[in-house]
């Protein structure tokens, strides 16, 4: 990415620095249990840590985590670095679902329903047309996912156009922007199940995906399946990014920002560098959302910050120099 | 290892890229692909590998229908060095050759000590084990090259197919490569490259099959193939080869 290239440094020991990472997010985590914006009291203290502070912290955990980890398999199985979660439409559909449900005056787990519905539905979509497409399959995939993306972007806009603007307007608004307010006890495993269950797969083949970074045919001749093996990725990554963003709302930012960190902070391997985006991944977001729940009077929605933070962050990221990647 | 390709046909719709196409590779042997742009060595070389597999005809290893063989079997069969290409991510050497362990693999999901020791040798039988740390990006055209090669090693396949392994090095780079690929067939390997230089035909392989409008138009030892009359009919040229010794030959071309 950047052309000027005075060190080599090298991570030589990225496993240590992913086991480290580990034990930052413990006590990050634990930190973040006894931090809020009102103090506590001790005969309610459980009740406080356990109903409202331990599912918001487990959620921004396992956001962070998903969004990363889908951001650096995107990037594996495109050869392309700028991938991130939203790729293949999976957020644009996610929010179309998410308005069209409070549209329809639906709240809570229907929202969710209905967003994770349209986010699988834009990238099986996008899969079904990209298949089609001459050429260069990686292109066309990336092509069509763009396209499609913006047609669902075109329905969201849409469907605010046709809100009520005195209560489903700002609904669909404030969805959009992304938050973890009011994830309670409930919500957390719903989302759960699938993230994990997409990202478990993620973690078998974090070797296929170093291979895969080599283009379809150099991993053809390495004996692996390209086709085969960027649908079992992109059917993980969605699942993950589906789950996420229908929980939480579009947090942008994080599957591009977080694993770009992790390359520099741990190098391209895939075998530690996807443990290292998930675990970075998750205590960003979980950072991120302290700053969010704690530091200002009024709880600024999760997905501003990311901004604010992500993209300055990335702009740094690719004009410090380094080690080219 | 008998590499065995049989009336290979393959096109592209109704484009017609091979036709018949015919020959056997015996092992322990350098053999050069010489053919012009377009003249369908890329998609010879694709078909062997199995990335194309809609062909007609047949390619056997060791009397193994290829068409029969899983991707990763086939790839135990024959290893690729594509020509130059800039990864989308940095890997370090070790990495890179790493990867051609691939294949062996069986149960476990990544590479283990057995594989890291084939790497390590794979860099070493090329002699280029002081790369092992460095940045792969970074490394100058030959050096890469030779990764490349060592990649192929790494799989233990044997025969390597190499497309234009010499085409964006210099004369230094290209001697060094061509050199260790001898060395590889002294150890048994086969060696099939392609290349757009009849010298480096003439020159390097110990049988050159020049393919010409989708078909094999000569085959056979490099005095023999590479004669006035082929290049003329390769290229569309009017030539005369010279042959100077019983390595290098001058190509005078009359306009």
């Amino acid at each position: 990415m950047s052309g000027s290239g005075k060190s080599h440094k090298q991570n030589m020991h990225p496993g240590r620095t992913v086991l480290l990472l580990a034990l930052l997010l413990v006590s990050v985590s634990a930190a973040s249990a006894l931090a809020g914006r009102y103090p506590l009291h001790m005969e309610d203290i459980w009740t406080v840590i356990l109903n409202i502070r331990l599912p918001r912290i487990v959620m921004a955990c396992l956001a962070g985590c998903a969004l990363s980890a889908a951001g650096a398999a995107y990037q594996g199985v495109f050869q392309n670095p700028m991938a991130a979660p939203d790729i293949l439409g999976a957020t644009q559909g996610a929010a179309f679902g998410a308005a069209l449900a409070i549209l329809l005056g639906r709240t809570g787990s229907v929202v969710t329903a209905f967003s994770f519905t349209g986010s699988l539905f834009a990238v099986a979509l996008v899969w079904y047309i990209g298949r089609k497409t001459s050429g260069k399959r990686v292109l066309g995939l990336i092509l069509t996912g763009i396209m499609v993306g913006s047609i669902f972007a075109a329905g969201t806009s849409f469907l605010k156009l046709v809100a009520d603007p005195s209560d489903q307007l700002p609904a669909i608004t404030y969805w959009l922007m992304g938050s973890l307010v009011g994830v309670g006890k409930n919500d957390v495993l719903p989302a759960a199940l699938p993230i994990l269950l997409g990202l478990f797969p993620l973690l078998i083949f974090r070797w296929h995906i170093n291979v895969m970074t080599l283009g379809d045919e150099v991993a053809h001749s390495l004996g692996v399946d390209a086709d085969r093996m960027r649908k079992i990725i992109v059917l993980s990554s969605t699942l993950v990014t589906a789950a996420t963003v229908s929980a939480t709302g579009m947090i942008g930012w994080v599957g591009l920002v977080v694993p770009h960190l992790a390359r520099r902070l741990i190098g391209n391997d895939y075998r530690t560098l996807m443990p290292g985006s998930m675990l970075l991944g998750a205590l960003f977001l979980l950072l991120v959302d302290d700053i969010a729940r704690s530091a200002l009077s009024r709880e600024i929605p999760i997905g501003i910050l990311t901004a604010f933070i992500g993209a300055p962050f990335f702009l740094y990221l690719i004009t410090k120099g380094g080690e080219k990647y | 290892m008998n590499t065995e390709v049989r009336n290979l046909s393959f096109s592209y719709g109704e484009q017609p890229i091979l036709q018949d196409v015919s020959f056997c590779l015996n092992g322990r042997e350098v053999v050069s692909v010489l053919s012009p742009n377009g003249g369908g060595k890329t998609t010879l070389f694709r078909c062997m590998l199995g990335i194309h597999r809609q062909y007609t005809g047949i390619i056997t290893y060791d009397e193994r229908d290829s068409r029969n063989l899983s991707i990763r079997n086939l790839a135990r069969y024959a290893a690729y060095v594509p020509q130059s290409h800039y990864p989308a991510f940095n890997y370090n050497v070790l990495d890179m050759v790493l990867m051609g362990t691939t294949p062996l693999l069986r149960s476990t999901i990544q590479p283990g000590e057995e594989e890291y020791e084939i790497a390590e040798q794979a860099l070493a039988r090329l002699g280029i084990s002081t790369l092992a740390r460095r940045g792969f990006i970074r490394l100058s055209g030959g050096e890469q090259r030779l990764v490349l090669i060592a990649r192929a090693l790494a799989q233990q396949a044997p025969m390597i197919i190499l497309d234009e392994p010499t085409a964006d090095l210099d004369i230094g780079n290209q001697h060094l490569v061509m050199t260790q690929l001898r060395r590889l067939r002294d150890e048994g390997m086969t060696i099939l490259f392609s290349t757009h230089d009849p010298s480096q035909a003439y020159r390097w392989s110990d049988r050159v099959l020049a393919l010409s409008e989708q078909s094999i138009y000569a085959e056979g030892p490099p005095a023999r193939v590479i004669c006035s009359p082929v290049l003329n009919h390769l290229y569309h040229i009017d030539a005369t080869v010279v042959p100077l010794d019983d390595r290098d030959i001058h190509i005078q071309i009359h306009s």
